[in-house]
Order: structure tokens, then sequence, then C-alpha cells
């Protein structure tokens, strides 16, 4: 039988990433390939729909991080859980070549587990091997890139072999965009009937599954002279359905400001700034959609759906440096340092330039403003486009309101302006009155156990990590269902205690006990989380132990939740009757949902 | 001979008459029935002909706009010879999945329906019911097994047995995907799975994962502080965050004295701005012990400066051009 020539669209790029490091790994791959003159196409797991795995692909490439407790992240649950079905036959998938990237960090310990997970189980399902695996270490002194180069060259040599006839395309072509932006440059200019914060919310008539709504309030309670600006925000709304535990996500936009200044940047663009404008192409899933078509002009794709407080990244520099005119001496400087940025080789230097300073995408266009010309028809396969950003609910289930505990970020770094997180600068724009566009976010949190009992509830939070159990103490404090231990660590009273009228109401009432941790009173000793569970140890150990309670742990990411964790074993091992095994039953626990850890 | 072409035409692109035209003259050699396609999916004619080639014409530029229900799709089936023929034109391009389902082959953009195969057809096992006891007997679900029950000996469905013709080849591609794909719907949630753990003890502890080349430029690299770094790093990292901006703050407020001074006369136009010239920045660049500042690079941005540079996070700027103060501040 004559062995059929590959067709060049059979490769498909599929990424599951937390933070982005494994999507740009995965564009920047398909870039490079594109440029061996092949057509590969990239997604997250859960966004390729996987029947085409079967219809149109050969070759499955799959990048992926792996998550706090060893599992896929979120953009791969789908996927993962289809591949895990028992029924699945040994050869279902036996068509397929596989590549498997994982990214990891060492310090951890189910080190790079999702990958191992996938690609066992991609072998099981009669998958042969592109090329063998690459579990990538970010503690090793060579850096995720020392594996990702390492891999990579495995995987060209092999692709290579299935594609005995590619013609690689020139460095320096441009390749033609997959959504072209495209401007009615003779059109009238588009009048924005509405300011912007309506014109987000259009995208409720696009998309499915969105709210909307109104702010009610937005008021910063934390204490004047407390480090940290938190808001309090009141949504007012209709018809809205969730339970303690769910967030709610929310469609930041830049400031009108910074996009005028980018228009003036770009020459090419603001003559053209306000004309009608579509996107061609099938445009990849965007969560919470795109505004309504026709209110889409540059202005307002820059302001909605671009985001420009992107930290850049190598793909992003992979396409830049092609945008800049080389012919001076400037441009030509300028057109190798940005190439630089994505030579593998030399990943201290964007490390350094990009992510330590937390440099915005924005600043570096305005840096290389003097020969950069970016067609506007570039302009939306260029940038990363914003998604929406997730927040735990602070307040009991209601049809009408939803309430939010919102950290402002804001920080230096070598950078002499100071860093302000995208979405923090936007929300304290938002006014009463304002009109916002939010969606609902299930997150299965259960608080009862499987016989239908309701047993107590040890509440361990830090910090704004205080929302989700707010949400959940006001539910069942209405309701008197469970006990509740409330241990709050936070710095001190008159500044950053939320919400204490709230928690000394409802102890003097007997519905909470409160067990306030206090790390930098002055006069007390500095107390944390985990220090306040110890001290209460017969009672934590006897509410595990004897009551069945579910522990519930909330609050910033690190060492907090691992420390409440090892005193959480601590206290059951001193236990007069210690627990056997205390790591497994607290496995045990987590698998039953009565150990829940809801971090960030 | 010419054969019988059905053109089926959006309702859009009956406005868009030379569209048409042009269409119908590069079909000039077949013989032409022309409907709007909405009359035909929802059967208000009836066509009794059968065609070789169904034309299918939509003006949208963008691919979403092509979209054709499954029931189109198996009535085109149905509308073309039974001896084979093919459906042309504008085409959705992402209903692969529906359009083999209905029996088509896709080539080259093409729905090609597959002339009858001389052989005995396979019967395929049907998909499981839903009584999930039974189906989860995994044997019963290789593809492998398949071959054995049909009636043709031999010729199991993953089986590329060298005697095959083209056709049969392809006949059976095509069957072997309809079963891999009744798996993939989505409808069965509740099933079965396997503990995702046990997958990490199954991949072997001996497998030969790809690692890098040992690192040459050792000592060079830095690594960035952990999250809850404990190892001092951060500290280091914070002092030289401070550092820096001490330096900053003195580098900027000498700029700005010196230049108030050379710029006194214009500084009512100016307002915020401060104007520096070269002889400023030799004079104030190079005062920081240690540093030698004939690189040249400091006033091109971050990108070109040193590491260590006295204006490292400070926009790129050019001798004797205004820059603005503004330009550090807050409200960006």
């Amino acid at each position: 039988m004559p062995e059929l020539a590959n067709p060049k669209t059979a490769i498909t790029i599929l990424y599951g990433s937390d933070t982005g490091t494994a999507q740009d790994y995965a564009i920047f791959l398909s870039k490079r390939l594109k440029y061996l003159s092949l057509k590969p196409r990239v997604a997250a797991l859960d966004e390729y729909p996987l029947k085409n795995l079967v219809t149109e692909t050969q070759f499955l490439i799959v990048i992926c991080a792996t998550a706090g407790q060893g599992e896929v992240p979120r953009n791969g649950k789908k996927f993962m859980r289809f591949i895990l079905k028992k029924k699945l036959p040994p050869d279902l998938l036996n068509h397929l070549y596989i590549a498997t990237f994982g990214l990891g960090d060492s310090s951890y310990p189910k080190f790079n587990y999702a990958i191992k997970k996938i690609h066992t189980r991609l072998l099981q399902l009669g998958c042969k091997e592109l090329t063998l695996r690459c579990e990538a270490d970010e503690q090793s002194p060579e850096g995720l890139d020392g594996y990702y180069t390492e891999w990579e060259s495995h995987l060209m040599t092999s692709i290579k072999g299935h594609f005995p006839s590619l013609k690689p395309l020139n460095d320096s072509t441009i390749l033609r965009p997959q959504n072209t932006v495209l401007i009615d440059k003779a059109g009238d200019d588009v009048e924005y009937a509405e300011p912007p914060k309506q014109l987000s919310c259009s995208r409720i008539n696009v998309a499915e599954d969105l709210k909307i709504g109104t702010i009610d309030t937005n008021r910063r309670i934390t204490g004047a002279d407390h480090f940290q600006d938190v808001r309090h925000l009141v949504i007012r709304s209709q018809g809205l359905e969730f339970v303690p535990g769910d967030t709610v996500g929310m469609f930041p936009s830049n400031s009108s400001q910074m996009v005028q200044t980018l228009l003036e940047s770009q020459k090419l663009w603001l003559p053209f700034a306000d004309k009608p404008l579509s996107i061609k192409g099938t445009i990849p899933h965007i969560e919470g959609g795109l505004i309504e078509a026709r209110h889409l002009t540059l202005r307002t794709l820059l302001t909605h759906h671009l985001d420009i407080m992107a930290i850049p990244t190598r793909s992003f520099f992979f396409s830049l440096w092609h945008y800049v005119d080389g012919s001076t001496e400037d441009g030509a400087r300028e057109k190798e340092k940005l190439q630089d940025f994505c030579n593998l080789e030399n990943s201290e230097e964007l490390y350094n330039y990009a992510n330590r300073p937390r440099r915005s995408i924005f600043e570096t266009l305005l840096e290389f403003e003097n020969n950069l010309t970016i067609p506007v028809e570039h302009v939306f396969d260029l940038l990363p486009k914003v998604k929406p950003r997730l927040f735990s609910i602070a307040s009991k289930p209601d049809p009408q309101t939803v309430e939010l505990l919102v950290g402002i970020v804001e920080y230096q770094t070598i950078i002499k302006r100071t860093r302000k997180g995208f979405c923090s600068s936007w929300i304290k724009t938002l006014q009463p009155g304002d009109p916002i566009v939010f969606s609902l976010h299930r997150q299965g949190l259960n608080f009862e156990l499987a016989n239908g009992d309701k047993p107590p509830v040890i509440l361990v939070s830090t910090g704004t990590g205080v929302a989700p159990v707010k949400s959940l103490v006001e539910h069942i404090t209405q309701t008197g269902d469970h006990q509740l231990y409330m241990f709050y660590g936070f710095r001190n009273e008159e500044q950053d205690f939320l919400f204490k009228d709230l928690w000394l109401e409802l102890q003097r009432q007997g519905k909470l006990s409160l067990f306030p941790c206090i790390s930098r009173s002055g006069v007390a000793k500095k107390q944390y989380v985990q220090n306040g569970l110890f001290e209460q140890r017969q009672v934590v150990g006897d509410l595990i132990v004897n009551q069945n309670a579910i522990v519930y742990v909330c609050g910033s990411s690190g060492a907090m939740p691992r420390q409440v964790r090892q005193t959480i074993m601590d206290i059951l091992e001193g236990r007069d009757s210690a627990v056997e095994e205390v790591d497994q039953y607290l496995r045990v626990m987590e698998n039953s949902g009565r150990y829940i850890q809801e971090t960030w | 001979m010419p054969g019988n072409v059905l053109l089926l035409i959006h309702p859009t692109v009956v406005t868009n008459e030379s569209l048409v035209v042009q269409t119908k003259q590069s079909l000039a050699d077949y013989r032409i029935t022309q409907h709007i396609i909405d009359r035909v999916a929802n059967n208000k004619v009836e066509i009794t002909d059968k065609f070789d080639i169904i034309y299918y014409l939509n003006p949208n530029t963008g691919t979403d706009e092509r979209g054709l229900p499954d029931a189109v799709i198996s009535k085109f089936f149905g509308l073309l010879n039974e001896e084979g023929g093919e459906v042309v034109g504008d085409l959705p391009q992402d209903q692969a999945l529906d359009v083999l389902m209905n029996g088509f082959m896709i080539e080259n953009g093409k729905w090609v329906k597959p002339k009858p195969v001389k052989m005995a057809v396979m019967s395929l096992k049907k998909k499981p019911e839903k009584s999930e006891g039974k189906s989860l007997d995994s044997k019963l679900n290789k593809f492998k097994k398949l071959g054995a029950v049909s009636p043709v000996p031999s010729v199991g469905l993953t089986d590329t047995s060298a005697n095959s013709s083209d056709e049969e080849e392809e006949s059976n591609k095509r069957k072997l995907e309809k079963t891999k794909l009744t798996y993939f719907s989505d409808s069965d949630e509740d099933d079965e799975e396997i503990d995702e753990n046990e997958l990490v003890e199954a991949s072997s502890p001996n497998y030969n994962l790809i690692v890098p080349r040992k690192c040459d430029t050792s000592g060079k690299k830095r690594r960035k502080a952990c999250k809850d770094c404990t190892c001092g790093l951060k500290e280091q990292e914070e002092m030289e965050l401070q550092n820096q901006s001490l330096l900053q703050t003195s580098l900027l407020s000498k700029m700005v004295r010196s230049a108030t001074e050379e710029a006194m006369k214009i500084e009512e136009k100016l307002k915020n701005k401060v104007q520096f010239t070269e002889t400023d920045m030799s004079e104030i660049d190079f005062t920081i012990k240690g540093k030698t500042g004939g690189c040249g690079s400091c006033s091109l941005g971050d990108a070109f400066r040193c590491d260590g540079c006295p204006f490292l996070g400070m926009p790129p700027f050019k001798p004797g051009e205004a820059i603005t103060i503004d330009g550090f501040g807050e409200d960006i």
C-alpha cells in the first residue's frame, strides 16, 4: 500500500495551563511548526472538540502543567475525565502519534503528575510515541527552557521524518494571521453612543451564561494605614443562582487613556481607531465572548478584549520582531534585541527584561515604537485576549445580590512606575450605579456528608480568603445546620479584621466559635492560623475524629495551606488515641471532600 | 457525457445575481437544477432526480455562517447518484464529523459519496446499550475483536492486510472512524472512570525521559525566588530593588536639578517637562562607583541597558530631548 503523505493540517497541539506558561510554549511551538510550512492547530485541552482527534488529527502534542494537588490545570479537566473513562477500548486512539511535555516544580511532591497521567493513559489507548516524554523542572538550573529546547529538537527531528518533503519558510517571513482584522477604512467613524462600561456589557447579547448587574457599593474596608486596599464590592442583579464556594468572573477593561496612548504610538492605527472593524476566520473560544459586532473598532477591541497589561511572552516576541523596520542602525539594533528575546538559549534575558520586573506589553510597545509598525490586520493574533478574573463570592445565596472581596494589587519592581494589577485598576474605577457584566462559576462545594449528616465545619482563612467563609457562614447561620469554628488570620484589629462586627455579633448569638489569629498586634505574641489551630488542638482533634468535621482552608497559596495541613496532621498524631497513618487519613479526608482547600 | 448538477443557493445570494451567473457559467457543461437551499431543507420542493454534483453557493465570507444541519447533509447523500458523486462549493469546514457520520468521505474539501464496494458489508458491533454492567467488559470493546465477528474473516478493522484494495481500505477506515466516534458522545457523563493515581503508578519508573543537556553557563543563571521563599533569595531581590529605587530617586532629583538650571528659560513652556543635554548626561550618569557608563546604551531603554545600570526601570530617552516626568507617574 502506498504511504499517503500526511496532511499538513494533521497536527494538533493541546495545552493545559493555569498561569499561561504552558500555553505560551504551545503557541510558540505552533509558530515554529508554521515556519516548517506545517499548519498545526493549537487549543486548550478542554476547548478542542475531542471528536476531532479522530476526524482530523494524526499527530497530537500535549503540553501540560501540573496544578497544586497533582491534577491537570482547570482548562484540562474535561479532557482528563474523557480519557479516564473505563470503557474506552485500547485501540481507540491507535491512529495517533503523540508527544508530551510537562511543566512542573520538583519542590512539590506531585511533580509533573498531570503529564505522567496523560501520557500513560494515551499510550494505553493505543497512541504511538512521536518522541519520548519530557518532564520539565522549574527548579533545575537549566530551567523550563532547557528542557523545552531539548524536547523540541527531538520532536522536530521526528516530525521532519513524517513529513519528508517540507519546504521551511524563511525566518523573516511574516506569517499570515489566523484571524485577520479588517477595518472598513472608508466607513464612517463608529459613534460610541454608550460609555465604555456600557459597551463592555453588550457582550451579554452575544455570549451565553453572562449576568448583568449594577454596582451598589465599592468601598475600601481596610484601615487607612493598612498596606493593602481591600474592596468590598456589592453587585445588584437578578436571577442569580449560586452557593457558598462559587465564584464570579469579571471582565476588566483597559483605561481609555492607555488605549489612546497606544493608538498614538502606532501611527498606522490612529487614523482608523474608530472605523468599523471585523475579525475574519473562526475565532478561538473566548470566555464571555466579544462585545457586540456593531461596537467593534480598534479602540474598543483594545479597550475590552486585548490584554496589553499582560507580561510579554516569548511567543509574543517571536511575532513582534518581524514588525520592526531594520533598515536603520537603530531599527536593526532593536530588531535584533527583540529577536534575542525569543532565543531559547538566552532565556535569562527575556526573564530579566519581562517577567522579573513585571513589564507590560504596553510598555514594551512604547519602548520600541520608533521602528515598530504593527499591521492592524495582525493585532488580534499578536496580542493576548483578556480572560475573566475569578473571585470567590463573599455573600450568602441571594437571587439579587452578590458581594465580593477584592484585594487591590499594587507593588513596586525595578521599573519606576508602580505595577498595578489590570483587574485592580479597573475595579478602582467602578462607581455605584455603573453597569457590570459578569459570569457565575460553580465550584461544586458540598458541606453535607454522603449519609446526609451536616457535620461541624472548621473554617480556616487569611486575608481576603475570608470571602467564601463569609458566604458559608451567612448561609449556614440562617439555617443553623452546622456548628461553625472559625480561625481567621489577619494583621491587626484596626486595619484588616474584615467584617469584624459580623463575626462578633454571630459569636455573641452563639452561632459561631471565633478564634481570631492576629499576627502584628504589637502587644501579643505573633499568631498565625496554624498557631490558633494548635492551641485549640483538643477541640479541633475531637471535631475531626469524633464528629466528622469538614476542614475548609481559604487564602493565598504557598506556606499557609501547607502549614495548616501539617498542623492538622500534628494534631491528629498527638491525640491520646492517636490516629494511625495520619497521612493516609488526611488523604481520605481530601478525597471524600472533608478537607477542602481554596487557595490562589 | 455531461452530468447533472444540483445548484443549491443560500437565500442571501439571490440578490447577488452576478455571482449566480458566474457560478452557472463555470458549470456550463452540466445540466443544472437550481434551488434555494432553504426550500430543499424544509421539503418545500420535491426532487426526484439523482445528481453527480451538488454545488452549494454561500456568499458569506466567514466560514462560520455556512453551517448545515445534519438532516440536510444526510439529504445531500441521498440526492447523489448511487454510483458516487460529490458535494462542492462553499461548504462548512467545521462539520467534518457530521459529514463523516452521514457516510461521506472528505477529500480536498469536497464531500465524496463513496462508490459501492463489492464486498460483504461488515456488521459493526453496535455501541453497547445503556445497561452499563455488560459494556464494562473491556474485551468486548476492543475494535480488534470486531473483525472476528464480521462476516469477512481475517479482516480486523485495525488490520491492514496487504491484499485489500484501496477502496476497501478506505471503506474500512471510515467504518473504524465511525465506530471510534461513538465513544466520544457527550451523553454518558456517568461512566465509570479509572483512578488517575493508578496511572502515575503505571508510568514506568524506568521510562527514558528527555532531559536537557547540561547547563554549561552555570553560575550565570539566576533563579527566581519562590512565592514563599525561605532561602534568602527573596530578601536579596528586595534589597536590590530598594537600592535601585534609591539610586533612581537620587538620579532623578539630580537630573531635575541640573536640568532645571539648564532649562530655566524654557521651563514655563515645558511645564512638567525637563530638558537635559549631552553634558548633563555625562555629568549625571556616571557618578555611581564601579559603573562604567561609556557603553552608550543607557538612553536606549531597559532592553539595552546593562545589568545594574542606574537607569533600569526608566523609559528610554534621548539626550537633549525633553522627557516627561509624567511618564514615570502613577496615572497610566
